[in-house]
């Protein structure tokens, strides 16, 4: 019996020593992507808990001790220049938003989803000043420009079929988000989404649609590369360990003025972002949790995505998401029960014990 | 704030209050007309009252509006930002009249310089430049380009755009692979133009990219013909070009011609989920002198060249993204001249087709292109053949050329997504390349022993936006026939862009 047990423990020593080696394995860098960049292309990101993060070097703080380095990307060509950079393995985390994330797994790459990065975020539908264009109606045959391939243009065509429209009865144009303002600007094409206020304040444009039906937009998220998350499992919770932790300053009302001066470092003005935010709470905008409005929302972007005809393979959102690190961190952090959950249509759902 | 309001409020009350004492002495009012004064009064007082309320929930609005621990500006700020205001935009005209180059179109300006080091065991011939004719050899070497492009025509609506590029080479003629593969072979070390076109965009160029293209080219040009002679440096990572564009008969295809030449594509398959853009089908076509550059037609025919590539239709992240197989046509004539008399005299103009096929798959980071392209040539059965003789012979010529190559580090030289990314400094992802290529030659295949082999080991550097260093080695190995002995090579430049 003693030789059993003995054997018995030699066998797991021996698995298990490697296994504890494993879990120890330190990535040198962690390489962490932005589908966006600052005005003019400044390396600054803004609106959601990873930008924070990054304005505010937390990832660095909790990763200097083990000498491993934090690599920030921001990609001006958005979402899809995020899905090239994951593609040839060159990025480890990202925040994108729904239509280049769905494509990307459609094409099959492999991603988890980890947290909300914002949620709730308001845009317009504005046309330059001296347009006859009044309502949505009124973009039949016009020229509109978006990020194609972005969150941006699943919004549009949500937007369109609400007023019986589909792209093929405008003519869309690509272009990047500044490129956009310079056409707008000089009248080179006739609506644009934006949310800036810029060149509404010059007297260049004017908004006749406010888009903040929680139903129009998706959040937006964090995922880690499927590849990244096998290896270094212990990286990834304390990656989200420190981002929930970063998250309770972001939200904390009395930072309201500080997160939006943090921000306005991509160029974009202060006033901006205290307009988006205007009567929502922090804690709801920057709300991290995989809740009922998240995965609805996730499998939502999923469907229309097909329905428009972004991709023509169908795509699941089984073993996507992947929240027993967020568990995990609000347990730690005792955080539950600290932000509100929502339900499918973006209302908020009673708190719980409540 | 409210103090100067509370003011106004006060002296209209006193002024009230000293017009009603004024007109009472001067007659007794009755109390009827008193009590009409005490209500004309209280409203005015109630109107004053009323403004001052509003204007304080104004300020007070305004307040509300202003960050916590802001500090308002004042008249005297925002005059000193209107004043650095002035300043710039005086210092901008003058500085856009004196120190800024103009030109009457819009233009940029742009160019590569090559510093070279080659070094070859190979015996070199006596030439002017190189007149004892060494056993081996070693050289420094320089050459550059500059180039003008712009825009003469912007259709804003569907961007049928006319554009022009006009540029120039200066190659030193010892340096043997001086990167502009047009223009080598002319053995002197001047200054000469290699593009000198206009380019017209005949179908609309939004930027879609589901949009098929089409432009028109007219002038003098890179000609469409294979890889090796029009690619960039994405699928052609050597120094050297491939023996069939050196000084062989074969060299036409990598010349650049005069003439109009129309290039397009069919159903690209756009992939926006990684702004991804591969059409299915691009094609070619054009008629030029056939004579080369800088120089006039010297026969009344046409050369005639088309080419057609397809393109495997899969989504970015496929195996299979950017595996590409293309045919390639030229037909010509040349001029054949009987070297019995200076000038020749000519006997005919001789037949000169060439046809080629290559296949390229561009996975970054792997790599993998071939290109097999055939010459056949009319020529003279004698070099001082009877100009009575209009007897021909026709040779034919085969070049193949195999190239792997594999790209590690940031891999983002040429995506456009990858090097575009937010930052403050001149910050540029690094891209190394390391390739291996297989370049046979056979110069008459009618004939054995005949054929010369070269094998090139290499690594590239690219460091910076426009700036790469690369060097490579060379094995050459030549048939009996040539009665030549094998040769090393070796290569190293840094080429830097503007």
């Amino acid at each position: 019996m003693k030789k059993f047990v003995s054997l018995i423990a030699t066998a797991l020593i021996a698995v298990g020593l490697p296994l504890a080696a494993q879990a120890q394995e330190n990535p040198k860098t962690i390489r962490i992507a932005f589908s966006s960049a600052g005005v003019g292309g400044k390396p600054a990101a803004a609106s959601g808990l990873l930008a924070t993060a990054h304005q505010r070097g937390i990832l660095e703080k909790e990763f200097a001790k083990d000498g491993i380095k934090v690599e920030w990307t921001f990609f001006v060509g958005a979402g899809p220049a995020t899905n090239e950079a994951l593609a040839l393995k060159k990025i480890d985390f990202a925040t994108q938003g729904d239509l280049p994330l769905v494509v990307a797994r459609a094409n099959g790459l492999r991603t988890r989803i980890l947290l909300t990065d914002s949620r709730f975020s308001r845009n317009y539908v504005v046309v330059p000043t001296a347009s006859t264009i009044q309502t949505l109606e009124d973009l039949r045959g016009k020229k509109i420009t978006v990020q194609k391939g972005t969150a941006g243009q699943l919004t549009l065509n949500r937007l369109l079929t609400q007023v019986g429209l589909k792209e093929s009865d405008l003519k869309v144009i690509d272009m990047i988000s500044d490129s956009q303002k310079a056409a707008l600007s000089t009248g080179d094409v006739d609506a644009a989404i934006q949310s800036s206020t810029d060149l509404v304040v010059r007297g260049l444009v004017r908004r006749i649609y406010k888009i903040e039906d929680p139903k129009l937009q998706a959040p937006s998220q964090v995922w880690v590369a499927e590849e990244f998350e096998a290896k270094y499992p212990h990286i990834v919770q304390r990656f989200v360990t420190a981002l929930l932790r970063e998250s309770v300053w972001a939200v904390d009302e009395k930072n309201r003025d500080e997160l939006f001066r943090l921000w306005s470092k991509t160029g974009n003005p202060y006033s901006d972002y205290k307009e988006d935010f205007k009567g929502w709470a922090l804690r709801d905008r920057l709300n991290p949790l995989i809740d009922e409005y998240y995965t609805s929302s996730l499998n939502k972007s999923i469907a229309e995505v097909k329905q428009f005809r972004f991709v023509r393979r169908d795509v699941t959102a089984d073993g996507w998401i992947e929240p027993k690190y967020q568990q995990a961190a609000l347990k730690e952090l005792k955080l539950e029960g600290f932000w509100d959950e929502f339900d499918a249509d973006g209302k908020r759902k009673k708190p719980a014990g409540k | 704030m409210n103090h100067p309001r509370k003011t106004v409020l006060a002296v209209a009350i006193g002024a009230a209050l000293l017009s009603l004492a004024g007109s009472a002495s001067a007659a007794a009012p009755s109390n009827e007309e008193l009590l009409k004064q005490l209500s004309a009064l209280k409203a005015t007082v109630e109107s004053l009252q009323k403004q001052v309320r509003e204007q304080g929930d104004a300020l007070e609005k305004t307040r509300e509006n202003i960050p916590q621990g802001a500090e308002i500006a004042t008249t005297q700020d925002v005059e000193g930002v209107r004043s650095q205001l002035e300043d710039y935009k005086y210092d901008s005209a003058r500085n856009r009249e004196y120190k800024t180059a103009l030109s009457s179109r819009g233009l940029t300006i742009g160019g590569t310089l090559t510093g070279s080091y080659a070094s070859s065991t190979e015996a070199s011939a006596s030439t002017a430049n190189n007149p004892r004719g060494e056993a081996a050899e070693t050289s420094f070497g320089v050459a550059a380009t500059l180039s003008f492009a712009g825009n003469l025509y912007r259709d804003y609506a569907e961007g049928r755009n006319l554009d022009y590029r006009l540029a120039f080479a200066y190659s030193n003629p010892k340096l043997a692979n001086n990167g502009s593969t047009n223009t080598s072979g002319q053995g002197d070390s001047v200054v000469r133009m290699t593009d000198a076109y206009i380019q017209y965009k005949v179908l609309p160029d939004t930027g879609a990219l589901e949009e098929p293209k089409l432009t028109a080219t007219f002038g003098q040009q890179k000609i469409p013909f294979g890889l090796e002679g029009q690619v960039s440096d994405e699928l052609k990572p050597t120094v050297s070009t491939a023996q069939f564009l050196g000084e062989s008969a074969l060299k036409n295809i990598g010349q650049r011609q005069i003439g109009l030449i129309f290039r397009g594509d069919l159903w690209p398959n756009a992939d926006y989920g990684f702004n991804y853009r591969a059409p299915i089908v691009e094609y070619a076509f054009g008629v030029v002198n056939g004579n080369g550059a800088n120089t006039a037609d010297d026969n009344s025919r046409k050369d005639y060249l088309g080419r057609i590539t397809f393109t495997v239709p899969i989504d970015y992240n496929s195996w299979f993204r950017e595996l590409k197989f293309g045919l390639s046509y030229y037909d010509g004539r040349k001029i054949l001249t009987n070297n019995a008399a200076t000038p020749g005299l000519v006997i005919d103009a001789g037949k000169s087709v060439r046809r080629g096929l290559d296949i390229s798959y561009n996975h970054n980071p792997i790599g993998i292109t071939y290109e097999l392209a055939d010459g056949a040539d009319d020529e003279l059965l004698t070099a001082a053949q009877a100009v009575t003789n209009k007897n021909t012979k026709r040779v034919s010529r085969r070049g193949q050329v195999l190239t792997l190559f594999y790209n590690f580090g940031d891999i983002a030289q040429w995506s456009k997504n990858l090097n575009r990314v937010g930052k403050f400094d001149d910050y540029w992802p690094t891209t190394s390349q390391v390739y291996y290529r297989y370049d046979t030659w056979d110069q008459n295949r009618a004939v054995s022993g005949d054929t010369s082999l070269k094998q090139t080991i290499g690594y590239n550097l690219f460091f910076a936006e426009t700036t790469k260093f690369q060097i490579g080695a060379t094995r050459t190995q030549y048939d009996k026939g040539l009665a030549k002995p094998n040769a090393w090579d070796i290569t190293a430049q840094f080429q830097y862009g503007f």
